[in-house]
């Protein structure tokens, strides 16, 4: 074991022999990586998730090239119990007014953006008076605005009792978590008072409430994630050592591990993300577990009054290899997230490889060195786990031996038919993909999404990227118009916005064409078109679906694109945008981590043959090893879920921590047969290993229910997902693996 | 179109050295604002900030009037004659360009007269702006300008200040 690990856990040994030496470098490397901690960004784009060079990702990037310089939009939605009256209205339009004045505020469209078509004199009047009509004539006010073609129901619900403000952002490279915070508190101080006056209820939502969400919730995660995991961890190693050098020893090296973590990714410029964010919990499970085992088997042979010293190499040589096994599988299943198309993807999986790394570090340098400065020969510590529970594990342990023993020929049929079964689910199941689940759930703009979906044009667009250009100034190119039309005959589209709608506004009109780009509020324009007049923007609203469910609206929509692209061949035309970008690229994104979980399950099998000596038992562990995985997406399909991005990632990560299970009971079981019988070799190898193995579960799963406190499904999903994994990987290297070994291998 | 011009003058004699502390400072409005004579008056919400610098014998003012796709700023800096409650100066306004400015001022209130051209037609064009105090913490203002096809004077703004 320890040549196939590269010898790594021998950096213990050294460590055992210069502790002071090797804690004074550690403290001045890790004083210089924790000060990366105080250069940690947030990312919020979920938008790169899908980004895997295909046309609407490269579509998606060229949009985001030519409309560069906008900084989003922020909605407020405007909801009254019955039909705005004279009062709110007048209310709501100094609101409109007022917030324009707040920092980073380009401009405001609401309900009182609506103008008449320019006269004769060129004077174009607002369709709400300056002073308002008295509440007798304001729902008639009211049914005017809504038929408006630059209001209808994208601004106003046909109730008349809910309203949308979309306000337009400066672009702002520079901002900070703070700076929008204040933006958006700035705005609500405005709001607010007039809803407590008005009985109106405002919720900020759009693009830049859901992104700030998002940074705000994985800035708490982060510390309440990790604060709940550290406590848990002291609170076990307590339980377990009842000492506090002991307790200490066990607890530095994950806290460390994760310090460096963080650490590095300030220093390297790497944000925290909707994905990485799950990294420092997983990162402080793995290394507390392997401190536990060292500390445990130091505390045991101290106990037996053996010196410090002898203690740790002990632990160094028997539990040292284990852990290093453990990491590098683990290493493993990161790495083969490389395979992935999309970057972010192949980002999180070189970002937890390096994260396991610093992990297994931390423990084999700091266990070693803490022990020899903290620890002295002669020392009595009690035992560290309670009778009562060490005696409930080894029972456990013995039922497990004696039904592999007494029934492996029905256990091992039970378990080829359910991999069977649940293998086929796998490759069958559907992808899922829903930019939701990366926001928090109690978000207020989170629900906001769905009463605006009921009330209004929908509140998901997507994006049709039109690159061509105008015959003549002001007018619009040809294939603009084509586009326009069909997406407005569309029933799958609520509505429409682009540059077509101004035109139509002002057909009839006297205004002059070339005069009506200018004429247009800025904002305004840089919706509808770029600087260069080559890239126009058609935005098409649509009711909010994920992903998997709104790709046959894409396909329909892209079969009648084609036919206008094949009229205008000059143009470019293609979806843009996170909808279009994920409807399209999920099902490749997730299909594609399926196989390369396939090859890292492959490539952990060839390691396990290397490392027990046997293909046959190599192969032998593949079953066990695949079930965990393949039962997990039988409950999805059973229950009619699917498979999502955060689901396969779980599965990879989970399946790199849980085939440590089968290497500890092949390898004990390969030297046990040695001196034994088949069935004699797997008893006294679940024997000895299970008690271990089931404990180390306890403390991972514990260590990931802490992901249940997170606000972001994916988080929780992630951390469900994963312990689900370990606990059925658990039961299959300690009852199906050796029913299976039990069946085949001859005396 | 109009030519809009904030402009606040301080009494320079020692009674009057009230009045221009009263308008130093940040001051937050509503009002109404007419980009043509014919055009119907738009609500706005506006903010002036106002400062004496160089031992009180320039006033750099900025107003700025925001509507429904409707903006309106004024900038600039003004010297004043603290002996005879004269100001006189320069100011720009956005889209619209830069005008001559000359007032005058009593205890509680100003009288401006800006100079420039209008940009539809090239033509000279001129403007009054009015600014009344009363209290420490109102004001109001109002601006007449002048049709440039009929040459009719109409209130082109009004509004009304607080801190």
């Amino acid at each position: 074991m320890a040549g196939f690990c590269f010898g790594l856990e021998k950096i213990g040994y050294f460590c055992l022999k210069r502790p002071y030496t090797v804690l004074l470098l550690l403290l001045i490397v890790s004083a210089g990586i924790f000060s990366g901690m105080l250069n940690l960004t947030f990312a919020d784009d979920v938008g790169q998730l899908f980004n895997n060079g295909d046309r609407v990702s490269q579509a998606t990037d060229r949009y985001h090239k030519a409309f560069s310089g906008s900084g989003g939009e922020l909605v407020l939605l405007v909801e009254s119990k019955k039909p705005f009256d004279r009062e709110q209205l007048d209310s709501l339009r100094n609101v409109h007014l007022d917030i324009q004045f707040v920092e980073n505020v380009i401009g405001v469209s609401s309900i009182f953006s609506a103008r008449n078509p320019p006269d004769a004199d060129g004077i174009s009047t607002t369709l709400i008076p300056a002073k308002l009509p008295d509440n007798s004539k304001i729902p008639a006010l009211l049914e005017n605005l809504y038929q408006h073609p630059l209001i209808g129901n994208l601004l106003l619900s046909d109730d008349f009792t809910s309203t949308i403000m979309i306000i337009s952002l400066k672009s702002d490279q520079n901002a900070t978590l703070a700076k929008t915070t204040a933006m958006l508190n700035a705005i609500a101080a405005i709001t607010d008072p007039l809803a407590r006056s008005h009985g109106l209820v405002i919720t900020q939502t759009g693009e830049k409430a859901l992104r700030h969400d998002i940074l705000v919730t994985l800035n708490e995660d982060l510390h309440k994630l990790n604060a709940i995991g550290a406590i848990l961890a002291i609170t076990i190693c307590m339980f377990f050592f009842r000492r506090p050098s002991l307790v200490f020893i066990a607890s530095l090296p994950p806290v460390v591990a994760v310090g460096w973590m963080l650490g590095a990714f300030g220093l390297s410029g790497r944000p925290v993300t909707a994905m990485n964010n799950v990294l420092p919990t997983l990162i402080l499970v793995i290394a507390f577990c392997d401190s536990l085992h060292m500390v445990q088997t130091i505390r045991r042979r101290i106990g037996e009054a053996n010196p410090v010293k002898d203690a740790v190499a002990v632990a160094i040589k028997k539990v040292g290899p284990a852990c290093a096994m453990t990491s590098l599988t683990t290493v493993v299943a990161f790495l083969s997230l490389n395979l992935s198309v999309s970057g972010a993807v192949r980002d999180f999986g070189n970002a937890g490889a390096a994260s396991v790394f610093f992990a297994f570090l931390a423990v084999i340098t700091l266990v070693p060195a803490l022990s020899v400065v903290l620890l002295k020969d002669g020392d009595n510590h009690p035992a560290v786990i309670s009778g009562r529970f060490n005696r409930m594990l080894e029972r456990l342990s013995k039922i497990f031996a004696n039904i592999a023993h007494k029934a492996p020929h029905m256990v091992s049929i039970i378990a080829i038919i359910l991999f069977m079964v649940s293998a086929i689910t796998y490759f069958a199941i559907d992808t899922t993909y829903d930019y939701r689940s990366y926001l928090s759930v109690s978000s207020p703009a989170n629900m906001a999404i769905d009463r605006i979906d009921k009330k209004f044009g929908g509140a998901d667009s997507f994006l049709v990227l039109v690159e061509d250009v105008a015959d003549k100034k002001g007018s619009a190119p040809a294939s603009l118009i084509a586009v326009h039309r069909m997406l407005e005959k569309s029933p799958d589209v609520r509505g429409v916005f682009s540059y077509v709608t101004a035109l139509d506004w002002l057909s009839g009109t006297t205004a002059n064409m070339a005069d009506i780009p200018a004429k247009l509020p800025e904002r305004y324009r840089r919706r509808m078109f770029s600087s260069d007049g080559k890239s126009w923007r058609v935005t098409a609203y649509m009711p909010h679906k994920p992903a998997a469910s709104s790709r046959p609206y894409f396909d329909r929509i892209d079969a009648e694109l084609q036919k206008i692209r094949d009229k205008y061949p000059k143009a470019r035309i293609e979806f843009a945008g996170i909808i279009a970008q994920s409807a399209y690229s999920s099902p490749t994104v997730i299909n594609g981590l399926k196989l390369s979980l396939a090859l890292a399950v492959i490539t952990t099998i060839i390691m396990v043959g290397i490392f027990v000596g046997s293909i046959r038992l190599a192969l032998l562990s593949a079953i066990p090893n695949l079930l965990p995985l393949t039962l997990v997406s039988l409950g999805l399909y059973m229950t009619g879920d699917s498979i999502s991005l955060t689901t396969v990632l779980a599965l990879t990560i989970a399946y790199g921590i849980a085939i440590d299970n089968t290497i500890h009971v092949l390898n004990r079981y390969h030297i046990e047969y040695k001196a034994a019988n088949v069935e004699a070799a797997i008893i006294r190898s679940l024997a000895k290993t299970g008690p271990v193995l089931i404990a180390a579960t306890i403390l991972l799963s514990s260590g990931l229910a802490v992901t249940q406190f997170s606000q972001l499904p994916t988080i929780q999903t992630f951390g469900l997902t994963t312990l689900t994994v370990l606990i059925f990987a658990l039961i299959s290297a300690m009852l199906v693996l050796p029913a299976l070994i039990i069946t085949v291998v001859k005396k | 179109m109009l030519l809009t011009f904030p402009a606040f003058l301080s009494v320079a004699k020692a009674e009057h050295a009230g009045f221009m502390n009263k308008v130093t400072g940040t001051w937050k409005g509503r009002g109404y604002l007419r980009l043509k004579a014919k055009a119907p008056r738009e609500p706005v919400s506006c903010r002036f900030d106002g400062s004496l610098e160089n031992n009180n014998t320039s006033f750099k003012v900025r107003l700025i009037c925001l509507g429904i796709d409707l903006k309106m700023e004024t900038r600039g800096r003004l010297k004043y004659d603290t002996g005879k409650h004269r100001l006189a100066g320069r100011l720009h306004t956005v889209g619209i360009g830069e005008a001559k400015v000359t007032g005058h001022h009593n205890r509680d209130s100003l009288i401006l007269t800006m100079r420039g051209k209008n940009p539809d037609t090239g033509k000279p064009a001129t403007t009054t702006l009015s600014i009344i105090m009363s209290g420490n913490n109102n004001l109001r203002s109002t601006m007449t300008a002048s049709d440039p096809v009929t040459s009719n004077r109409f209130q082109a703004f009004t509004a009304k200040f607080k801190r």
